[in-house]
């Protein structure tokens, strides 16, 4: 799942990510991450709510999401 | 079948300088995906009507003399849109009494369904005024930064002609997607607006709209030398420019020190493009409503 995520992730944004790291640590910004969530929402699926998109932080915080779907 | 013969453009020389406003943004959030530093913003003297009547005296040729409609696009009219501004407008630049004059409410997608209507109201060598003006300034919140750093004023006419040469319309197409219609509201006199129910609408059906159109009159996509599209932010236009898998020089960006200015947003781009070179061009205003309008435009 990981792997997927990263790869999203790389794509939507065409920028490199460290999962180490938090999305604003790597550079990422707001419209950043709506592209991620979106491309996860296409990939996986599923809807991420609203409410949820400011508890994104970093790439575990989409893959608890996600297991949680 | 109609032309774009001529568009005018105001654009305010006050603006909102953003970087100075919120001192912590980041500089290249600004520039790779809203686009501009600064946002253009009426002066408190300033408004539809009097910035509709500024475009319109910078026409070159303002004798109209087969003149028959008066359009404004606006969602922002003065008085409350009593009466509709395109009267005030029409009264002040003293037109003839026999020409129609109303007011069209739509945002994004305004400036196609202008030209749909002008289609129905004109007969050969008639001629048309579309003015759009928008200026969101009147109800952004202050201090809100989502709708702040976007929003841009400006006001621009068009003269638009029945006949058989030029910028011809070939067709249009309208797609209505209303149930999130809330994404862009007016609430208690402040806009809002949900970024992201936005985005995710454009990114879903814009390239679906103009494939579709495109399919419907036979063209390949490979054809159409512009896809002038609304500029609702720099990375909202080259998002769609990539799911439609065109060069970026195909479609231009026009957002720096104006931002996006709603449904004057198309007319400016093809007044600053020199879009009567091109044999094909796509038109494709997408926003509130949320509704989508494209149009293909065919030289002739």
């Amino acid at each position: 799942m990981l792997k997927k995520i990263i790869a999203i992730i790389e794509k939507e944004t065409e920028k490199k990510i460290d999962i180490k790291k938090s999305f604003l640590d790597n550079n990422f910004d707001s419209l950043d991450i709506i592209s991620v969530v979106m491309g996860i929402e296409k990939s996986f699926k599923i809807k991420i709510a609203d409410k949820n998109l400011k508890k994104i932080k970093r790439v575990e915080d989409l893959e608890k999401i996600l297991k949680k779907n | 079948m109609i032309s774009i013969d001529s568009i005018k453009s105001y654009i305010p020389k006050s603006n909102l300088n953003i970087k100075k406003k919120y001192k912590n943004i980041n500089k290249n959030f600004l520039i790779e995906k809203i686009g501009t530093n600064a946002v253009a913003r009426k002066r408190s003297n300033e408004d539809v009507v009097s910035m509709c009547i500024k475009a319109f005296k910078k026409l070159k040729n303002k004798k109209l003399p087969n003149l028959k409609v008066l359009i404004l696009c606006t969602q922002n009219p003065e008085k409350n849109g009593l009466p509709h501004n395109s009267a005030i407008i029409h009264a002040k630049l003293g037109l003839s009494e026999s020409i129609a004059t109303f007011d069209i409410s739509q945002g994004c997608a305004g400036y196609v369904y202008c030209l749909k209507v002008c289609e129905n109201f004109l007969n050969n060598n008639d001629q048309a005024l579309i003015f759009t003006c928008d200026p969101y300034s009147k109800i952004i919140k202050k201090g809100d930064f989502n709708t702040e750093i976007l929003f841009g004023d400006a006001a621009t006419v068009s003269v638009i002609k029945k006949c058989n040469k030029g910028q011809i319309i070939k067709d249009y197409s309208f797609f209505s997607n209303t149930l999130n219609n809330k994404a862009i509201n007016n609430f208690n006199g402040y806009l809002e607006m949900n970024g992201r129910g936005v985005m995710s609408f454009a990114e879903k059906y814009v390239e679906m709209e103009i494939k579709n159109i495109l399919k419907k009159n036979k063209i390949s996509i490979n054809d159409i030398d512009k896809f002038y599209l609304h500029q609702g932010s720099k990375h909202i236009v080259n998002k769609i420019t990539k799911i439609l898998n065109v060069e970026n020089t195909k479609v231009p960006l026009c957002i720096k020190n104006i931002g996006n200015t709603i449904s004057s947003s198309i007319p400016i781009l093809l007044e600053k493009d020199d879009f009567k070179k091109n044999k094909y061009s796509i038109l494709c205003g997408f926003g509130v409503g949320l509704s989508i309008s494209t149009c293909i435009i065919k030289k002739l």
